[in-house]
């Protein structure tokens, strides 16, 4: 059989097989090589298609776009239920590792000493972790004296997050509007407290609700 | 690898034969900034005020006098407020000094801003729909690495003001340093477990309740950070500066040899 004759119904049957058996995202290329008897464009629509199916409900599974593929995963509610079943621990997420996660997924590529310069405390056994965990990749080293490691994210870490690309990052906040909002709030500070001509420096000062005479 | 609580603790001979521990946080000085910053309910542009100086000061002496060691990073921080504090102590011509203090002090709250940018992406992050946490798929299995994350996670720095009130209530019970004694910390890990595994979860200060000896609070508490480490316990609040409870983690119980000695 080859062609555009492929039976819809059948097409979609057999994608559920395909991504039920790979369980990790699996590209369009990768399933158009695999299925042969379909277009690119067929295969592309009865994805969309099943996607919805899946998510109008009465359905255990979904199928998402994660790390540039497709992927089954399993319904967000029922995690307690599947997680009792494996007995699975949940991947450990800290702070410290998700703030540098955090940092790498948006500022790559980024070497050890940037990272650290922005967290303000060494971060080489976080990045270990994060390296253990596949979440973060060597890329290189920068030519730059000492010739630091640069340090990526991997389409593991997409796929653990549930992001389909990069660009599906949620936007950081704005620097220079964080920075505005704060300075504006400094200035109020500032003209409220009017600093007496001796002590050029008081306003930081006033803060001090319990030692109102700093400034004298 | 666990670093939620991350703690290593060393135990070597100090200088004065005292034993020093290395306190290692993964979490920096602006971590304890911030914290100090929200406690206070003030703004990050307040980064440099008088209060959060000494408290952070204070901080530091507290860690000292648990025997604890902090890294470098956090003494560099400790410089650059006193230094910022300096200047405006200081009656001083007008000119340079004052715009290189100014300067300390922008350079210092720009890096709080921007530190703060990227937690909101962690978080942002840690909400998503988690692999191996919110979803599963066939047949990948995360790699089980660590503990549930259970309700609100307590940070070391909740940790150690809770101490910090139990040494306080202390020093009003007991004549203080009689004798300070060395306690190895092995000793007191299979103790925190079974006073944990007996009634399920226990709140934090109650481990302190029969305590009167200083070192020993000091010991429990260098343990109790280790197991905490290794997951074996979790510490979580209900809500924001409620009481922190502890309950046994999903990490299978290691032997309770150590190489923190006394």
């Amino acid at each position: 059989m080859t062609g555009h004759h492929v039976d819809d119904q059948r097409l979609k049957a057999l994608l559920e097989s395909l991504l039920f058996a790979a369980g990790e995202p699996v590209t369009l290329a990768r399933l158009e090589d695999a299925i042969q008897e379909a277009p690119r464009d067929q295969i592309r629509s009865a994805l969309s298609r099943m996607a919805s199916e899946y998510s109008a409900g009465g359905r255990g599974l979904v199928l998402e776009e994660v790390g540039g593929g497709y992927q089954l995963r399993t319904r967000k509610e029922f995690a307690q239920q599947v997680r009792k079943l494996l007995a699975a621990k949940p991947p450990r997420l800290s702070r410290p590792l998700l703030e540098t996660l955090a940092i790498i997924a948006y500022r790559q590529p980024i070497t050890g000493p940037e990272i650290e310069h922005l967290r303000g405390v060494d971060s080489s056994g976080v990045l270990d972790t994060l390296l253990d965990r596949r979440l973060v990749r060597i890329a290189g080293r920068k030519e730059a004296p000492g010739r630091p490691i640069i340090y990526a994210t991997t389409p593991e870490f997409l796929e653990a997050f549930g992001l389909k690309e990069l660009d599906s990052l949620p936007d950081l906040k704005d620097f220079q509007e964080l920075q505005r909002a704060a300075e504006e709030a400094g200035e109020m500070r500032h003209e409220s407290n009017e600093p007496g001509p001796a002590v050029a420096a008081a306003p930081e000062q006033s803060d001090d609700p319990s030692d109102p005479k700093q400034s004298e | 690898m666990n670093d939620e609580v991350a703690v290593r603790i060393e135990g070597a001979q100090g200088a004065a034969g005292g034993v020093r521990f290395r306190l290692d946080f993964y979490e920096g000085p602006l971590d304890l900034l911030l914290h100090l910053v929200k406690r206070n309910e003030l703004s990050v542009q307040d980064v440099a005020a008088k209060v959060i100086t000494e408290q952070y000061l204070a901080y530091l002496e507290l860690l000292d006098s648990l025997n604890l060691d902090v890294a470098g990073e956090y003494l560099v921080m400790a410089a650059t407020l006193l230094l910022i504090k300096s200047y405006s102590l200081l009656p001083h011509a007008e000119g340079a000094d004052d715009d290189e203090s100014e300067e300390l002090k922008r350079g210092l709250i720009e890096r709080l801003l921007e530190y703060q940018r990227y937690r909101e992406a962690a978080d942002k992050l840690a909400a998503r729909s988690i692999l191996g946490r919110d979803v599963f798929t066939t047949p990948g299995e995360p790699v089980p690495d660590g503990v549930e994350s259970g309700p609100l996670k307590v940070s070391v720095f909740d940790l150690i003001e809770a101490i910090s009130a139990v040494l306080r209530r202390l020093k009003d019970k007991a004549p203080r340093d009689l004798v300070l004694r060395d306690i190895p910390i092995a000793e007191c890990l299979p103790r925190i477990l079974a006073a944990v595994q007996s009634r399920g979860r226990i709140e934090f200060l109650s481990l302190f309740d029969d305590m009167t000896d200083r070192s020993l609070v000091v010991a429990t508490f260098l343990g109790l950070l280790e197991l905490l480490k290794r997951g074996e316990i979790i510490a979580y609040q209900e809500v924001r500066f409620g009481p922190i409870f502890l309950e046994r983690g999903t990490a299978p119980a290691a032997t309770t040899d150590t190489s923190s000695g006394s």
